[in-house]
């Protein structure tokens, strides 16, 4: 049987231009990571300015949630599309606009990011977006940025089209036949995101760049910031569920097995269509002026959440078992020996998903009305999410890389056992980060805080010294940075590796329970579209009502704050002055 | 080996969230392990399953494992 090169030449090369971009900005971000961890840590000194923290900041985050995670599953959705209808994509011309689309909008809104390392640029004098990733008011960004963002959304809105497209086609050419779970999984999680990025096409146009143009004197934050968030939370499913498909469909492939039912997968991706983005209202707990009723809506909705992740754990577990137990291996226990440790990807994949476990835990707790005021806003934050987004997204990405370049350039792996180091030391690394880092945060050591440490006060660790802590954190983004260093070493060694016949086949085996056993109305795609809706305009008409009616489309008034810096030092040194209520 | 390297590079990177948060476990009861000895307990717990993975098991007389 052939590679995925072979079968689709040219599609494979959309997909590996994609793949790049997602590299590089990953590796832009990476290196960000290691200095913000070293900084805040007081390793060492890395900005002389502390402002230039937050330039670093919005590149890390930016660039890897937004670039590197998006721009690597526009690839593979390319490759699910493609291989599980077996057809090329309708019109090469078409799926390239929507590569550029999405090219040009990184370019403009990374400049606009990168610009803020220089203080005054010639002719166009200062221009920066030290805006973080969550971009809401009242900090603003240079108008480039935002025009940047909307290009991109616009692009993957197009790229949507074009698999929705392929889909049609087939459809016309088999009436009969139910959808294959890859584009199935595909269709339900773009239909997602349309529904997601309304929220932040809002925003954007509305009022973020007409108010950064000048257009509009003052816009409403509380507004601005529940608009983010409506999008802000299905966005964690727009990486999480590419990840989860790799589980689905690589996993037990790799593991020598099967799928272990395609219903229960149809199943799980219909419940995040439905529930994702009902939600948002969650990261917004400690907001003032949105009630505690819609905010226990959203925390409802959030604990249904969990049922499709258990539902993945169970069935992807279950399907490694089976692989196991085709390989050979044997007892309660025992089969977890015969799976195929070696094997990157694998390792890769299986690393990623038992951290997801430990990051849903503390999910839960953030989800946890009450609770999240004890964590909220607190170095647990970064910890919770580097273990979801950072790992359970990151890793799976980089692990099916692995099984992705050979099938792509049609070349061998350069070096598996680097690779396996390779996702180890991610697991090794990331243990120290992210466990010190969530400890961190029940100290009360605040996150977004380039020094935090103050006159006078000293955090007190209740086991353990917040020294030691730090010296964790710092470990723990050294072995990660590393960690990149040899993912990139291995994608580049590949890239240049000689041509090899012995690359196995990118066909997918079939489920043990197969799309036979769904029940037909799973495929109803209008009819979970419509739910999905449904309860979004539930969930969202009052609260957005209340938060327009008390403050004004545009705002109680207030100020900006251009570029931020300077203002935010003020408002900290009142902070500290205790001029503020806190 | 008793095992492969690839699952003893995997055994040892499981055993490091243990021996890191043992210690904070152990202070929880009060028992204070110095940052040293907890560093030097875990570098022996690797080292010790090392080297029950690399030593050939009963019975195991192949010698081209153990040159
Ligand atoms: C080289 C590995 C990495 C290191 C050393 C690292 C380090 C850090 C640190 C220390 C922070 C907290 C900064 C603060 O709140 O003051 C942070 C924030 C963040 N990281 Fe990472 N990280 C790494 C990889 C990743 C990956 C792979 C992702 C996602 C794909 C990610 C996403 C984020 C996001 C979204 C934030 C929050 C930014 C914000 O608060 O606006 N990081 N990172
Ligand atoms: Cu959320």
């Amino acid at each position: 049987m052939s590679t995925y090169v072979e079968r689709f030449p040219a599609e494979a090369k959309v997909i590996r231009s994609a793949f790049y971009v997602s590299f590089v900005s990953l590796a832009i971000g990476a290196l960000m990571g290691l200095l913000q961890t070293l900084h805040r840590t007081g390793m060492f000194e890395v900005f002389s300015e502390p402002g230039t923290y937050y330039t670093v900041l919005t590149t890390h985050g930016v660039f890897l949630v937004i670039a590197f995670t998006i721009w690597f599953l526009v690839g593979v959705f390319v490759w699910a599309v493609t291989t599980s209808l077996d057809r090329g994509v309708e019109s090469l011309r078409f799926t390239w606009s929507w590569y550029g689309l999405m090219s040009l909008g990184t370019a403009l809104a990374g400049i606009a990011i990168l610009a803020g390392f220089v203080d005054d640029w010639p002719i166009v004098g200062d221009v920066s977006a030290d805006v973080l990733f969550t971009f809401y008011a009242p900090l603003q960004a240079h108008p480039m940025f935002y025009l940047g963002l909307a290009i991109f959304i616009v692009g993957t809105w197009v790229a949507g089209v074009d698999w929705f497209r392929s889909w049609w086609v087939w459809k016309q050419e088999n009436p009969d036949e139910r959808i294959p779970l890859p584009t199935f999984m595909v269709l339900t999680t773009m239909l997602m995101w349309y529904i997601a990025t309304l929220g932040v096409a809002v925003a954007v146009l509305a009022f973020l760049l007409p108010w950064s143009l000048g257009l509009l004197e003052t816009v409403n934050p509380l507004l601005t910031r529940t608009l983010f968030w409506f999008f802000g939370h299905p966005v964690v499913y727009f990486w999480l569920m590419p990840a989860y498909m790799m589980w689905y469909l690589l996993l037990p492939k790799i593991s020598g097995g099967r799928l272990f039912s395609d219903p229960l997968a149809r199943v799980v991706f219909i419940l995040f269509l439905i529930l994702s983005v009902p939600t948002g209202i969650h990261h917004q707990y400690l907001d003032p002026g949105i009630s505690e009723g819609f905010k226990f809506i959203a925390m409802t909705n959030t604990m249904f959440l969990l049922l499709p992740s258990l539902l993945t754990a169970f069935t992807v577990v279950a399907s490694m078992e089976h692989g196991a137990r085709q390989r050979g291996g044997e007892g309660h226990f025992g089969w977890l020996k015969a799976l195929p440790w070696g094997n990157p990807a694998f390792t890769g994949m299986a690393l990623a998903g038992l951290m997801f476990a430990a990051g849903g835990f503390s999910g839960m707790i953030n989800a946890g009305m009450n609770i999240n005021y004890l964590v909220h806003n607190s170095f647990w934050v970064p910890g919770h999410f580097h273990l979801t987004v950072g790992t359970a997204v990151a890793l799976t990405f980089m692990a099916s890389t692995y099984w992705f370049l050979p099938q792509l350039t049609g070349r061998k792996l350069f070096s598996r056992p680097l690779a396996l180091v390779q996702v180890v030391l991610w697991f090794v690394g990331m243990t120290f980060m992210s466990n010190a880092m969530h400890r961190a945060g029940l100290l009360g050591i605040p996150r977004r805080t380039a020094e935090p440490w103050y006159d006078g006060f000293e955090f007190e660790a209740g086991v353990g010294s917040v020294g030691e802590l730090n010296a964790q954190i710092a470990l723990g983004g050294t072995l990660l940075t590393l960690s990149v260093a040899i993912f990139l070493v291995v994608v580049i060694g590949t890239a240049l590796n000689g041509k090899s016949s012995e690359i196995e086949t990118s066909v997918i085996p079939e489920p043990l329970s197969g799309p036979e056993d769904s029940p037909l109305v799973l495929d109803n795609l209008k009819l979970w579209t419509v739910i999905a809706v449904v309860l979004v305009v539930l969930a969202y008409t009052l609260p957005l009502a209340s938060i327009i009616d008390r403050g004004g489309l545009l705002g109680p008034g207030g100020r900006a704050f251009p570029m931020s810096l300077d203002s935010l030092v003020v408002l900290a040194q009142l902070a500290t002055e205790g001029a503020l209520p806190r | 080996m008793r095992i492969s390297r690839s699952s003893l590079l995997i055994l040892a990177a499981f055993m490091i969230p243990v021996v890191v948060e043992f210690r904070t476990l152990l202070l929880m009861f009060g028992i204070d392990v110095s940052i040293e000895a907890a560093v030097a307990a875990s570098v022996a717990a690797v080292a010790a399953v090392t080297l029950w993975a690399v030593i050939p098991a009963r019975g195991d007389h192949d010698g081209a494992e153990t040159a």
